[in-house]
């Protein structure tokens, strides 16, 4: 029994350690995704935040700044995706896919300018951990997560900052039409979905590992898009969505006792997000507006 | 835009991307210009660079080529990657494993297997979007990844030939593709794009289907209104432009590289997105621009060897060209404001 309990104890704890970046990702994408904007840069604001995080870090030897830095850069290309498509209305899909090979070879690139090292950073100091009665020893940004995804709720559900947000990704037409700058709004979103994805990031290199590593998210952003939808675009739904995605990656780190080879392993989490995406997320409803620029006036 | 507007924009794009290569030369410490220099050197200065080079502006352009076939139907096939990895291990299997068959039915059989499974894992996406509503983002980066993985596996277990490297035995000499030059090899593939170039070209141009695609890709409501089948048009489109970039996965495998070696692909899938987006999503532009950025990569994979400025230049080179030449409004800007200088010049 005491044994069971234990599997079932580290499955929760690796499901949470495993989840967290996937759901402060997700949690980013929220914004995007409801001032209209797909938020298929997530993985490539969440690269560049890994990267930025460790880099500051190495740099000073203090991960506090380092996780600013990871925040501060993950805004900075999120910016720049904004730019692009709410000034330039650039194809919101091939935008992101530019800013995510921008990200990807980007971060390769500057890897070996400052490590000379194409396959990892060195290894750099982590945050610190707190201690829960059963989880165990946690990170310092789970607790961030939740205290983010509770304030996002309010500041979406509750504030009339929320609902301008709201109508602009349902009705960015009539939200203008209402005198709303949805402009404003945009780039504001954008830039939280930035610092959240660039979080995300950082925790990523100076929480759960030590060091940066070449395409460290592998994916991870297209996850957080496909929690964003499973958890209707609620910043609490996709905690819960964090951790089931989560857990599907904690499997495969579970299974690796057993021999299976660790490339089949290493498919788990893309396979179960296709199934949620293909089974288990009919009928929900994404912001009206989604994927679709506007004219200007 | 005007046709001689858009190339300005073209070049105007690329005189950005290589600028950008410059800073980033720059910053690993050397001078732009020998760099530049030493990557066209790579890329062009001997034989057997050109031979690289047009090896890999091949495989490119097949992946350019199956991008913009799914453009023109207006849905944005970034499952390319995957589709050419079912296209190469397909080949694989049925160019390995198959034994005692004469080279004029073997090799039209494994070409003609990787085609139609490409084919239909690209239509997959189309048809998980139109029956489950699933996002076609999403499942397209998801069954990229599936078959990089499963294909790994692969390689890595029950495919795996004796030995350190992880790769698959090599295929029959009956299911090979020929070389047009022996020393380096240049695959015979090169025809086989040009053939699939010229009827793509053919078939958009002047047959009924290829004017259903345009059609459906401008405007889907009013396809539908003219009578044309756009959820049929849609699967059958993006089933060829998985099968464009499966059949270049093959050529790989019969032509280039013998075997299926683990980790072949440098993201050609996405090379695909940006050479498409160099053509200005032109057929016959795709040749050129798949060529230039050949030349590039092979360059760069010689001054990576020689000096030491880092292959991952090409990437963000490549994500340049995708961001500016993806947004023409950047660019009416500048005429905007070269038109109005003229303008009052004038006056």
């Amino acid at each position: 029994m005491a044994e069971v309990m234990a599997v079932i104890q580290s499955i929760l704890s690796s499901a949470i350690r495993m989840g967290v970046p996937l759901a402060l990702g997700a949690l980013g994408g929220i914004y995007s995704s409801r001032a209209g904007i797909v938020a298929m840069g997530l993985e490539g604001m969440m690269l560049t935040g890994a990267f930025s995080a460790t880099y500051f870090t190495y740099v000073t030897n203090n991960p506090w700044i380092g996780l600013l830095g990871g925040m501060i850069s993950g805004m900075l290309i999120a910016l720049l995706e904004g730019i692009l498509i709410i000034r330039f209305k650039m194809d919101q899909v091939i935008g992101g896919v530019g800013i995510n090979l921008l990200a990807l070879g980007g971060t390769n690139l500057l890897m070996q300018v400052v490590w000379d090292n194409r396959g990892k950073s060195p290894l750099v100091p982590t945050l610190g951990k707190v201690r829960l009665p059963i989880l165990g020893n946690v990170s310092i940004i789970l607790a961030l997560l939740i205290i983010a995804a509770v304030a996002s709720w309010v500041l979406i559900y509750k504030t009339s900052w929320g609902l301008r947000l709201r109508l602009i990704g349902e009705n960015p037409i009539e939200a203008r039409s209402l005198g709303i700058n949805t402009k404003k709004i945009q780039y504001t979103a954008t830039a939280l979905c930035g610092l959240l994805s660039g979080l995300a990031g950082a925790y990523m290199c100076i929480d759960q590992l030590d060091f940066f590593s070449r395409n460290v998210t592998a994916g991870r952003g297209y996850i957080a898009m496909s929690i964003d939808i499973l958890g209707r675009y609620n910043p609490l739904g996709i905690l819960a969505g964090g951790i089931l995605f989560g857990a599907a990656d904690a499997l495969q780190v579970v299974l690796q006792k057993f021999d299976i080879s660790g490339q089949l392993l290493q498919i788990i989490p893309y396979m179960v997000t296709l199934l949620v995406i293909v089974f288990a997320v009919k009928h929900v409803k994404a912001p009206a507006s989604l994927g679709k620029n506007v004219e200007d006036e | 835009m005007s046709k001689s507007k858009k190339f300005v924009v073209i070049v105007l794009a690329l005189f950005i991307s290589l600028l950008v290569g410059a800073v980033i030369f720059s910053m690993c410490g050397y001078s732009p210009i020998s760099a530049y220099e030493a990557i066209f050197k790579g890329g062009l200065g001997n034989k057997s660079a050109v031979i690289n080079s047009l090896s890999q502006a091949m495989i490119i352009a097949f992946m350019g080529l199956a991008y913009i076939i799914s453009i023109r139907v207006g849905v944005c096939n970034i499952g390319l990657e995957g589709q050419m990895y079912v296209g190469a291990i397909v080949a694989t299997i049925f160019g390995a494993y198959i034994k005692g068959l004469p080279l004029v039915i073997h090799l039209p059989l494994v070409l003609a297997m990787a085609i139609i499974a490409s084919g239909l894992y690209g239509s997959l996406i189309a048809f998980l979007k139109i029956r489950f509503g699933a996002n076609e983002i999403i499942t397209a980066i998801m069954l990229n990844f599936i078959m990089e993985y499963f294909t790994s596996y692969l390689v890595n277990g029950p495919l795996k030939v004796a030995g350190t490297v992880a790769q698959s035995e090599k295929v029959r000499d009956s299911a090979t593709l020929f070389y047009l030059v022996k020393t380096p090899k240049l695959s015979s593939g090169i025809l086989i794009f040009a053939v699939l170039t010229m009827l793509m070209f053919f078939v958009m141009k002047y047959t009924k289907f290829g004017y259903q695609i345009r059609v459906t890709g401008e405007n889907k409501l009013a396809a539908e209104t003219g009578g044309i089948a756009v959820g049929k048009v849609m699967i059958m489109a993006v089933f060829i432009s998985g099968a464009i970039a499966g059949l270049g996965g093959a050529v790989i495998v019969l032509g280039v590289n013998g075997r299926f070696i683990d980790g072949f692909s440098s993201g050609y899938g996405w090379d695909g997105i940006a050479v498409a987006s160099l053509a200005g999503l032109s057929i016959i532009g795709n040749i050129f621009s798949a060529l230039l950025l050949g030349i590039l990569k092979a360059g760069a994979t010689v001054v990576n060897r020689t000096a030491k400025i880092p292959y991952d230049f090409i990437v963000v080179i490549q994500a340049i060209i995708v961001l500016t030449l993806g947004c023409p409004r950047l660019f009416e800007g500048i005429f905007r404001f070269v038109e109005n200088k003229i303008g009052k010049g004038r006056k």
